[in-house]
């Protein structure tokens, strides 16, 4: 018998529901005195969600899950912010203008075991848009930011050593130093995380 | 002894009007009566019933002793019967009837004479609250009439048994000359029967017939055709109205006429009743003949029962209830628990509220508590009707919410809609009134907000329509009501959304099995609220995965019944 109620309820339905498309939205705005070619706007926690910013500042980003995210921001070469927001589902949230203060820089200063610079070395702030920040090959320094104020873990890695992890937290317009030992990979690791042939500097 | 034909006039300067009709046949079988109208509820206080008892009282009485034809067997007392009753109502002190006519002599027994005598009565001057009442007491008999139907004669003197279409008083042509009356207080009270034995006789091929006979007793009762507004008979239908000896008087009528002395004044008001006079002539008759002879009512406008025999109204009496419905006949009817009576008849119970039930065969048929005053009359047909489970149809508008059992199909899917619909409940239709079969119709939208798994609320317009149909029992205790039963209901829900990034309607269609359970109570005979409560279960694909989802409802709603 219930195999009959549910043979009849089968056979008479048709349609269904679909709430895909409502757990998502845009979230919208404009960033002053932004630098068209370095500004970025991504989500925290998930830089794949990033859109580049227009040459009046604005931007769109979408796909932001419908819940409360915040957003990191890279205004131009000196100014960075970040901003929490509650996206909603299915529709565009307007943030209005935002002003960006000036950002931290931290300088990373990689070296191996021997006290040598290591071959490719990459700095990577977890969770932002500032990520296969290559180092300088001569100095052995990649320059990070600028950083809106606030916590970030640094990852840097090199050719065949091992990749190491710190959080660092930063105030606005700070500039910080940090060196990094990488000890030898015992698996040979190499996450292939540096390329060198576009030699971007994000910190600029 | 009464001289024959002699009116008795109490008090000349009424008008009295008594339009009763006494015909005592010995009926043989047992009558439906189709009721005509419906039972009211009587309070009247003293005034009020003075007022409706206004009115004269005349009475033409006829007994028949002897018979020309020999086949006949002559009878020893409706002579005595006619001229007992006429001297009882007469009497200024009981009856105080303004007129009352006894035929007995040969000359006035014939059908003739008879058929003159009523059309004389009703060339007076009517009143609609006079009383009259024709009483006959003499031979009954069947006979086929001319288009061939067995039908009733009253044997008068000059009837030929050869030839009683021809020459009997057909109950049909008495009941026409009845109509010419223009009283509704007619009393026909029948001391004959015809049942072939005592006090009638049937010709041989009636009589051949009718034992071959296994169905009831073929012509219908004078009962069920009568329009007189009250026919009582000494004997049921397919019984023997018995004279006797000891009481020098046919039975019935010797009782009938002890109660007008005032013994038959139930209710204590002063005043003896047709029915009251019938009630104790009945109860004294079944135990005098040990249970062979039971009288037997009939009344076509059943509760107002405003014909007085005997005395006048001093006070408003007790509180009475009564049936004389051949559907309650055989139950006993108890009052707080305790036997009063049994049906068909009347009782005069102390004021106040009292517990009434109808029990036959140890089952009771009904109960309820019902306020009863002082010289309120209540027809026990009429308070079971407005309780009577039978089968009923009952429109009702309801109003209520659906929505998913579960929190999370509401949250994320589709929140509570609140409903608004009719519905059609047909009761004791299916398997020999044992199920009822309902039919609803609901629809309903709101404006919510979905409250996704995410964190973020959307708002959504929805949309539910809803077709029902439910199969299932109900049961009735007094005014409570319990139904229940399996449920197929159609379901069509929408959602929409209008929003930066989407404008899109959804819409899902299905054929849901369920449960339905409701509670009623009636308010009064014709309506009835109620609260009804469903369970459905479905499938409901959502993100293109197919939900086993539960679905209730709750629903309130007052119906009409009829």
């Amino acid at each position: 018998m219930p195999l009959a109620w549910a043979g009849l309820a089968l056979m008479g339905a048709c349609g269904g529901f679909n709430n895909g498309p409502l757990e998502a939205g845009t979230v919208r705005g404009r960033i002053l005195g932004a630098e068209a070619d370095v500004a970025v706007v991504s989500v925290l926690g998930q830089p794949e969600l990033r859109a580049r910013v227009s040459s009046d500042g604005r931007f769109e980003l979408g796909g932001v899950p419908a819940t409360s995210v915040e957003l990191f921001l890279v205004a131009s070469r000196t100014r960075a912010a970040r901003t929490k927001v509650v996206a909603q589902g299915a529709r565009i949230t307007e943030l209005g203008d935002i002003d960006a203060p000036l950002g931290a820089f931290i300088t990373v200063r990689l070296r191996d075991s021997a006290g040598n610079v290591p071959p490719r070395g990459e700095v990577e702030v977890e969770g932002t848009a500032l990520d296969e920040l290559e180092m300088d090959a001569s100095s052995g320094e990649v320059r990070v930011g600028p950083l809106p104020e606030g916590c970030y873990t640094l990852e840097v890695k090199a050719d065949g050593l091992e990749e190491v992890e710190e959080e660092v937290c930063v105030r606005q317009g700070e500039e910080l130093e940090r060196e990094f030992v990488l000890r030898e990979d015992d698996l040979g690791g190499d996450d292939d995380g540096g390329g060198d042939d576009d030699g971007g500097d994000e910190g600029g | 002894m009464l001289p024959p034909e002699r009116a008795f006039v109490s008090r000349p300067c009424f008008r009295v009007v008594l339009w009763l009709a006494f015909a005592s046949l010995c009926a043989c079988g047992a009558a439906s009566v189709g009721e005509k109208g419906r039972a009211v509820r009587v309070r009247l206080d003293s005034a009020e019933l003075a007022s409706a008892h206004e009115g004269e009282r005349h009475a033409l009485l006829i007994g028949i002793n002897q018979y020309e034809d020999a086949s006949w067997h002559g009878l020893r007392y409706p002579g005595k019967d006619a001229e007992d009753l006429g001297r009882v109502l007469a009497d200024p002190r009981r009856g105080g009837f303004r007129s009352v006519t006894v035929l007995t002599r040969p000359e006035q027994t014939t059908r003739a004479a008879v058929l003159q005598a009523l059309r004389t009565l009703a060339a007076r001057p009517w009143n609609p609250k006079d009383v009259v009442v024709i009483y006959v007491s003499g031979h009954g008999t069947l006979a086929r009439d001319a288009r061939g139907d067995l039908q009733r004669y009253l044997v008068m003197r000059d009837t030929r048994f050869r030839d009683v279409q021809g020459t009997g008083l057909e109950m049909a042509a008495l009941e026409r000359e009845l109509e010419h009356l223009g009283s509704r207080r007619r009393v026909l009270v029948l001391a004959t029967c015809h049942s072939g034995t005592g006090k009638s006789l049937l010709p041989p091929a009636v009589l051949e017939e009718l034992e071959r006979t296994k169905g009831a007793f073929p012509p219908r009762p004078l009962e069920e055709d009568s329009r007189a507004s009250l026919v009582l008979s000494a004997s049921d239908w397919g019984e023997t109205a018995r004279e006797d000896d000891a009481l020098a008087n046919d039975i019935y009528t010797h009782f009938f006429v002890q109660s007008l002395d005032g013994r038959g004044d139930r209710n204590r008001d002063g005043a003896v009743s047709a029915t009251e006079a019938h009630d104790w002539a009945r109860r004294h008759t079944w135990t005098y003949t040990e249970g062979r002879q039971r009288p037997s009512a009939r009344m076509t406008e059943v509760g107002a029962d405003p014909v007085l025999l005997a005395g006048a109204l001093t006070q408003p009496g007790q509180p009475e209830v009564f049936s004389y419905s051949p559907r309650l006949e055989g139950f006993t009817l108890k009052v707080d628990g305790v036997d009063a009576g049994e049906l068909p008849g009347g009782v005069a119970l102390p004021e106040g509220s009292r517990k009434l039930g109808l029990h036959k065969g140890g089952q009771l048929l009904w109960e309820d508590t019902v306020a009863l005053r002082a010289g309120e009359r209540r027809a026990l047909d009429s308070l079971l009707r407005e309780v009577s489970p039978g089968p009923q149809r009952t429109v009702a508008l309801e109003v209520g919410a659906l929505g998913f059992l579960d929190a999370r199909s509401r949250r994320e899917v589709l929140p509570p809609t609140a409903l608004a619909g009719v519905g059609l409940r047909l009761g004791g239709v299916l398997l020999e009134q044992r199920l009822d079969v309902g039919v609803d119709l609901a629809a309903g939208q709101g404006r919510r907000a979905l409250l996704l798994d995410v964190g973020g609320t959307v708002p959504v317009r929805h949309r539910v329509l809803m077709l029902g149909v439910t199969v299932g029992p109900s049961w009735q205790w007094g005014r409570l009501g319990l139904s229940t039963g399996p449920r197929v209901a159609a379901l069509w829900l929408e959602r929409s959304f209008q929003l930066d990034l989407l404008s899109q309607d959804e819409r899902y269609l299905t054929v849901w099995p369920g449960w339905m359970a409701g509670v009623s109570w009636r308010l009064g005979t014709r309506f009835v609220l109620e609260a009804k409560g469903q369970l459905l279960w479905a499938y409901v694909p959502v993100d293109g995965r197919t939900r086993a989802v539960g679905f209730g409802g709750l629903f309130l709603g007052g119906g009409y019944r009829f």
